[in-house]
């Protein structure tokens, strides 16, 4: 296996692991979704360190969102 | 664009780059004026006049312009192509016609990468077929690659080629009938919930069906997805393994657990030797005496008489059968024996309809063209008994298809027709006099053969006298 094969394993280990805790983490927010989003997100995490970082910045605030609304659920139960 | 004289083709109204029109029999593309110029870049390279030289796309020529004479003015450029011999859609394939089809854009797409041309789309019903022989018939999706761009049309790939191919991979069951309710092909979000936990454990299908579906579930806006677009980059050498590593894939899929009914018929059939040869032999004069431009095999089964009609005298031949395995094994006979037979899924009782936009984006079968001779042999007694269609319309449904024609009535005696009708307490008249004054009503009869002591006979019918 080449170097770049391995990279590209880890590319999509990585996408895979981030989208398992994205995916568990994310709550369907959203009245419209771009159908499109999808692939567009999937492909620039496989594009490489760079297009992941875009989108985990993307997902970022979602996270903390998720986590005040939890945070916020406590304080009130 | 269009004037008196050119028509719209009612399938060719999305893409605003450009559109097909007929005229008369004449097939003509417009390119508008917003796509000229990325066009002209993609024609340029050469790649487009190779791969039409290869017949791998549908030829094409520029026509001179001004083209108001035929209709179409405004154009900034007009391509004349030559007419398919038939249109059919990804609907109708069988597994391995849309495999073709799937390997045929993906390996299109990565030899124009390697003249920097990618391809916007990657719509299923930009292929069609000439025999079994796939052809990319969308020029107007040819443009420049700029350096870092996502694959447009990655999502679309998905759903009209991958889903529906990996569903009948993981379940073996067939995506023909959904397909054709969906016509934008099978959500992967759909499949991903249909496919089996084990098929999971795939690493493609974790990262084409499950991430791909979940990053759609959980996305940004779409606004924030197309600003990460723009910042961030799919290189080169990631955009061409995807393609790469999905042909791979693509290329050893296999229908889960494939057992047919129909696939092995030729060797349980309920006649005989004698009587199959005799029935070869009259297959082989009807197409040497007709020798029709267009044959269709109505219930072609395995394509077997289609193929010796081809051989006998047919031009070309489209096979209709609503076994997918059956269909199958034809497409891949046909192709072993570079036949002119293109075999299709149909349910006979239950052709295609005309649908999509406003009812007429993709064309019902009969819409779409005629036959100039029809083959029907050992189906009449399944529309009776399988559908319960009467005979009468049976036979003028078959004979109103192709003006001459070569219809196989299988006797009330029959094995095969007795076991149908044991299980029924009542059905349609079926005899061979009901059949006889059908087929007179609507034709002449030429000839008819018997084939042996089944009594299987073969009724040859011409229409034109």
């Amino acid at each position: 296996m080449t170097i770049r094969n391995r990279t590209s394993r880890l590319a999509e280990h990585i996408v895979l692991g981030s989208v398992f805790v994205l995916a568990s983490s994310a709550a369907p927010a959203f009245a419209y979704l771009d159908p499109g989003t999808g692939s567009m997100m999937l492909q620039l995490m496989l594009g490489g360190v760079a297009g992941a970082l875009v989108v985990g910045k993307l997902y970022l605030h979602r996270a903390r969102e998720f986590i005040r609304s939890v945070g916020r659920r406590l304080r009130a139960g | 664009m269009t004037a008196a004289g050119a028509q719209s083709v009612p399938g060719s109204y999305r893409d605003p780059a450009g559109g097909v029109h007929r005229l008369g029999d004449r097939i003509l593309r417009t390119v508008s004026p917003e796509h000229e110029e990325d066009f002209n870049v993609a024609l340029r390279t050469g790649l487009l006049d190779r791969l039409a030289d290869e017949g791998r796309i549908v030829a094409f020529e520029s026509l001179p312009l001004p083209a108001e004479a035929l209709g179409l003015a405004g154009a900034v450029r007009v391509l004349e192509h030559p007419r398919l011999p038939f249109i059919s859609h990804p609907y109708e394939w069988s597994f391995e016609a849309l495999r073709a089809a799937a390997l045929h854009h993906l390996d299109i797409h990565l030899e124009v990468m390697e003249g920097g041309v990618t391809l916007s789309d990657a719509s299923a019903y930009n292929v069609q077929f000439i025999g079994t022989r796939p052809v990319f018939i969308d020029h107007l999706s040819f443009r420049p690659y700029r350096d870092g761009e996502i694959w447009a049309g990655y999502r679309q790939f998905c759903e009209q080629f991958l889903n529906p191919l990996l569903f009948c991979a993981a379940t073996g069951v067939m995506p023909n009938a959904w397909y054709r309710g969906a016509l934008e092909g099978i959500p992967t979000s759909d499949v991903r919930r249909l496919l089996p936990w084990r098929a999971k454990l795939s690493r493609r299908v974790l990262l084409h069906v499950v991430a791909h579906s979940a990053l759609e579930k959980a996305g940004p806006a779409s606004g924030e997805a197309a600003g990460a677009a723009k910042a961030a980059l799919l290189p080169r050498d990631a955009f061409l393994r995807m393609l790469r590593d999905l042909r791979a894939w693509i290329a050893k899929l296999q229908p889960k657990g494939r057992r047919s009914l129909w696939s092995d018929y030729m060797t349980t059939c309920s006649y005989t030797d004698d009587e199959q040869a005799a029935k070869k032999e009259e297959v082989a004069a009807f197409a040497a005496a007709v020798a029709p431009g267009m044959l269709w095999d109505m219930g072609c089964n395995t394509g077997e008489y289609s193929l010796l009609a081809l051989k006998s005298g047919a031009r070309r031949a489209i096979g209709w059968d609503g076994d997918a395995a059956a269909v199958d094994a034809a497409f891949v006979a046909a192709q072993a024996a570079g036949a002119e037979l293109t075999p299709l899924v149909g349910d006979l009782a239950n052709p295609s309809p005309s649908q999509g936009w406003s009812q007429a984006e993709r064309a019902g079968l009969l819409e779409r063209s005629s036959a100039d001779a029809v083959m029907a042999l050992a189906v009449v007694h399944h529309l009776l008994f399988g559908a319960n269609v009467p005979l009468p319309q049976a036979v003028g449904w078959l004979v109103g298809i192709g003006p001459r024609g070569l219809i196989e009535f299988v006797p009330p005696g029959d094995v095969q027709v007795r076991a149908m009708i044991a299980r029924r307490s009542t059905h349609h008249p079926y005899d061979r006099d009901t059949f006889v004054a059908a087929l007179q009503r609507v034709a002449r009869i030429e000839r008819s053969t018997v084939l042996g002591p089944s009594a299987r006979e073969l009724f040859w019918y011409d229409r034109t006298r």
